[in-house]
Formats: structure tokens, sequence, C-alpha cells
């Protein structure tokens, strides 16, 4: 009886065992997977415009298109940029709202910008207003070459009064 | 001998029904055993309207928008089915709130029932879980934006944040793969939960069931299941079906425009998850995580908590003063967030710019003739513009995707102001509200102004 008690529980536990091994390893496999191949971008310098093409001093916007990686799918994403100026140098800015991700967009004839899920307000050098953003918006990593206006499309980590780079 | 005997002999199913039917009650008939059937009822309804909206689904970000739009438009009843499927939710949650209420008054999670109302709870973030990736599924604008608020605040949470957005969206942002999985999570992954909580459920009270049996001197005294409670069972379904049928009815659910990285939209959620949307609002910075996670997690541990709480043992608000207490500022908290969410909407004309961008075009509307008698003039004929600060419509780049038509639609009504006065009065844009419409105005655009930059 003994026995056949200490053979039932070492069963019962090596059972349980692999039942949880089998769904921890899933959950870890799936997660891991997802982080390989889930929509992601490489990080090339993406043409904005020609420089002569942007009005000196005049915050814009402008659509940005490189080739990613969707799952299965390869296609050419499209982002909002806004272009801002700092000492008449074209600085250009993610469109994603440094709240919650929300798109960004200039208010047409007004000179500054506004996010509409939550109602934050930034100026033309990108700072907050008002409203709920913790910061301003993000830079992203800008050059001119040969009369073009390059940047780089990079995500920052929502909320926090800092731009950090996922 | 019959087939019914037949059959009988070897499945057993009348003495099954039979055994049901006559199963005695040892509390009595009671209402709060209605709404539950009633709740089971609207779970079934669900699933079956979800299975046929998934019957012309396909989740991924080229297709679902297309294939919901054919449901709604070409399948039978496609538009009715998915109002069900939506307006469902909402009375799930309303009656899941009412069962919840009726067992605070009156302390049914007493006597061993504690179990059952910790169920609830779950089964009430459950229909959470339902209702948030539920929303993605339609990938329309309102979906993409609200639910990119969402794995934002997933995100922002201390230390696991970003490795668990990154897991929810299958990668840095919303894709395809976040579609899949939220679509496997919304009609394999939670209702496999919830009909183990099922499960569960009617195992506890099976099992109070009979150790309260035992207590019964007379089995033969109680009222039995029919048709004493299926009688309150059916007829509380009814009422609730009923609703459910008329609500979709009459307030049919419709598409957005199809979710564009591009255009900007004013997001907005479900209305019971609007308090918590202003919510957000309040709390800048790190504070943040005060909205997103302290305040609904506060809340969340008081409604587990409260049949541990009650210490009362009676029935009544009078024993459990301040559980009341608590609860009523709650709901008044929860109430007067919603209220100022939708009275801060309705004084900045959202609702206004909302069907703005969900305008269609009037086919009927003559564009050639308005053009003629009122744009031609300063647009010119080939709509290149005549005057120095009227737009281009015949370049291509005046029509970059992040200039959307509501943009055009409000300056054709409104006009454009001439706010800094350089302009001479006969070369402003005029309003054309007392003309046209705001849906004759999306066809001059559509039809008129868009096709100059193709000629």
């Amino acid at each position: 009886m003994e026995r056949r008690g200490f053979v039932q529980s070492i069963s019962a536990l090596i059972g349980s065992m692999l039942l949880a091994v089998a769904g921890l390893g899933t959950v870890l496999i799936q997660g891991v997977a997802s982080i390989l191949n889930g929509k992601s971008q490489e990080g090339d310098w993406i043409p904005v415009d020609h420089i002569d093409r942007i009005l000196p001093g005049k915050p814009t916007e402008r659509t940005i298109s490189y080739l990613t990686k969707d799952g299965w799918e390869e296609k050419n994403d499209r982002q909002k940029v806004l272009i801002l100026f700092e000492e008449s140098e074209p600085v250009v800015y993610s469109s994603s709202c440094p709240h919650l991700d929300c798109p960004v967009s200039l208010i047409p004839d007004e000179e500054r910008f506004v996010c509409k899920c939550h109602m934050s307000y930034f100026d033309v050098q990108g700072k907050v207003m008002e409203g709920p953003s913790p910061r301003g918006l993000d830079p992203l990593p800008t050059k001119i070459e040969d009369g073009v206006l390059y940047c780089r499309w990079v995500r920052f980590q929502s909320g926090g009064s800092k731009s950090v780079e996922i | 001998m019959g087939f019914g005997d037949w059959l009988d002999s070897r499945v057993g199913h009348r003495s099954a029904v039979a055994g049901s039917c006559q199963r005695p009650l040892p509390d009595g008939v009671s209402w709060i055993r209605a709404l539950v059937f009633a709740l089971v009822v609207l779970f079934v309804f669900e699933g079956l309207t979800g299975f046929l909206l998934s019957l012309s689904y396909s989740p991924s970000t080229e297709a679902a928008h297309a294939s919901v739009d054919y449901t709604l438009n070409e399948t039978l009843f496609g538009g009715y089915v998915r109002s069900l499927h939506f307006h469902g939710s909402s009375l799930v949650l309303v009656l899941i709130t009412m069962i919840g209420l009726c067992c605070f008054y009156q302390g049914a999670y007493r006597g061993g029932n504690e179990f059952s109302w910790i169920l609830g709870i779950i089964l009430l973030n459950l229909i959470f879980g339902y209702t948030i990736t539920g929303f993605l599924l339609p990938w329309d604008q309102n979906a993409l934006w609200g639910t990119k608020v969402r794995t934002s605040i997933m995100g922002s949470t201390p230390m696991v944040g970003p490795m668990v957005q990154n897991v929810v969206q299958g990668g840095d942002d919303i894709g395809n793969l976040t579609l899949t999985r939220f679509y496997t999570a919304h009609f394999f992954v939670l209702p496999l939960v919830t009909f183990g909580i099922y499960v569960l459920y009617r195992g506890i009270k099976n099992h109070l069931w009979k150790k309260k049996m035992g207590e019964v001197s007379d089995p033969n005294s109680l009222p039995v299941y029919w048709p004493f409670q299926a009688s309150r069972d059916i007829m509380v379904s009814c009422i609730f079906v009923g609703i459910l049928f008329g609500m979709a009815y009459f307030y049919p659910i419709h598409l957005g425009p199809k979710a564009d990285p591009l255009l900007s939209y004013p997001a907005r959620p479900e209305w019971f998850f609007r308090w918590l949307y202003q919510l957000l609002k309040y709390f800048e910075g790190s504070a943040q995580i005060i909205g997103t996670l302290v305040i609904p997690g506060i809340i969340g541990t008081i409604l587990f908590l409260i049949p541990f709480a009650d210490r009362s043992g009676r029935s009544g608000f009078a024993g459990k003063k301040t559980l009341t207490t608590l609860l009523l500022f709650i709901a008044l908290f929860c109430t007067s967030l919603t209220a100022i969410a939708f009275y801060h909407d309705l004084e900045t004309g959202h609702f206004e710019e909302v069907a703005l961008w969900e305008m269609e075009a009037d086919t009927e509307f003559d564009v050639d003739g308005f053009y003629k008698s009122e744009c031609f003039e300063c647009h010119g004929r080939k709509g290149s513009g005549l005057l120095d600060k009227t737009p281009d419509f015949s370049d291509p780049d005046y029509w970059s995707p992040s200039r959307p038509d509501v943009l055009l639609i409000k300056a054709i009504l409104n006009g454009v102001p001439d706010e800094k006065d350089e302009l001479p009065e006969d070369e402003e844009m005029p309003a054309y509200e007392d003309q046209i419409n705001a849906a004759q105005a999306k066809a001059l655009i559509d039809f008129k102004l868009k096709p100059f930059a193709s000629e």
C-alpha cells in the first residue's frame, strides 16, 4: 500500500512538472518568437524631402515610407513625421505622442501641434504647452545630405520624462 | 418498445431531464439566479453571433477592414448580427454589475459562497479582455489608435512593461501579428477560460447544494426548479434578449474609416472605459501610473475582498455601512469622470468632428455645376489656383495622406479665416455652409478636386 501511494505521488509530481514545463515553455517560445518575428524595420536613413521644398522656419508635416516586415508581409510602411526648426535648421520629429503613442498633428494656421486622444498641445519647439504628455515631442535622428533631409524612424518608450529608444 | 424507450435505455436522458427539472431548491427560488441564467444566455448569444461574424472575417491589416465591411454590407443580416454582438458586450457588463449589486445587497457571498463572488470578479475582468481584444478587430481608425493607447499603457508598466507590450503586440508596433493574436484571444482563449469559469461555478454550486440538502429534513417541502425557478429564468432572459434585439435594431453599429497610421484621429474608448480615459488626462508624466494602474488596481482589490470584508452576516445595506459608502464613492467617482469626458467632448465639438471623419460623399451632388459657379473664379479650370495663396489641387503632393479630407471639408464649409489680414477681401476663401452640406463638400473633394491631380 505504501509503495502504491509513493508511485502515485511520484507520477502526480512528474505529470504536473511536465504540464508546467509545457505551459511555461509555450508561453516563452511564443514570446521570444514574437520578438524575433514581429513587426520591425531596419534602422536605415529614410529620405524625408528635398531641403529646398521645405519652407525655412515653418513647422510642417511629411510622410516617410520604408520597407518593413510585418509578420508574413513585407511592405512599405508609412509614417507621418513632423518637421520643426532649431535655429533655422530643420529637425525631424516623431509624430507619435510621448504620452501614449497617439498621432500628433499640426493645427493648420496655428503653428502648434495637438494630440487629439488626450489633448496634449506642443509648441513649435516641440515642448509641451498643456495636456498630460510627460515630455516634449521626440526628435528622430536627422541628417542633411546632398540637399536631402533624412531621418531614421525610431520608436520611443511612452510615458517617462526622458526619450528612451525602444 | 418505442424509439424513446430504446434511446432512454442507452442514454438515460429521461431521468437526467427529470432530475434537473425536479431538483429541489433548498434556498427557494431567487431573482439573482434568474439574472445569472440570463447572463449565461447572453454569453451563448455572444458566442453564436461571434461565430457568424467569424465566418466572414480575416485578421490581417490588409483584409480586416474590408472583410468587416463585406460582413456589414453583403452578408445576410451581417450588420444586424454585428450590432447584436457589439451591444451584447455592453449588456453583459450591465447584467454582471446588476448581479454584483444584488449579491452585495443580500450578502449572497456568505455561507461558503465567497468563491462564486470571486469567479464573478474574474469574469468581469474576462469581459474587459473580450472588449479590448474585440475592439481592434474591425481595424478602423478608432480601433487602431484606441488599441495603441492600451498597449502603450501596458508598456508603461515599470520593469516588465516593454516586454509585455512586445509580446501582446507581436512586435514593436501594432500590425498583422497583433490582429492574429487578438483574434485568437477573442474567439478561442477567452471563451475557453470563460467556459472553465462556468464549470468551476457549477461545481461549487453543486457542492454547496449537496451540503445544504444534507441539512434539510423534508426535501419534499422544497420548491423544485421546474417550473418555479425556470419561469423566472426564462422571463428575465427574454427581457434581456429583447432589450438586446431592440438596441441592435435602433442603434446599428457603423464601421469607421480604415486604420491609417498617417491620419490623426480623435480616438475614444467604449462608454464603460471613458472614466479611465478621462483619468489619463489628469496624471502627467511619471504620475501616469496612478491613473493607469494604481487607481484601477485599488478598485479591483476592493471588489475582490468584499466577501471577506463584509462580516455583518446580514442582508441589506444597513449592516455594512463602510463598504456601502466605499462602493457608492467608487460609483460616483466613475460616473462623474464619465460625465466629464462626455461633456468635454460635447463642448469641443468632438462628435461633429467624428461625423465629418465618417462622412460619405453625396453622389447625387452636381459637383461640376457647383465648381463652375463658385470655385472656378479663384481655383481655375484645372484646379491649379489663380491667386497667390490658393492651393494647387493639380499637384499630387498636395494630396499627401497627412492632409485628411476633414480639413478640406471644414475649409469649404467654414471658409479660411485670414487672421493676419494679408489678403484683400475678395481673395479670401469664403464659407459655403449656407449653400452645401458636409456630404456635398466631401463629394466636391472626391469627385472634382482630387481628380485634378491625376489629369
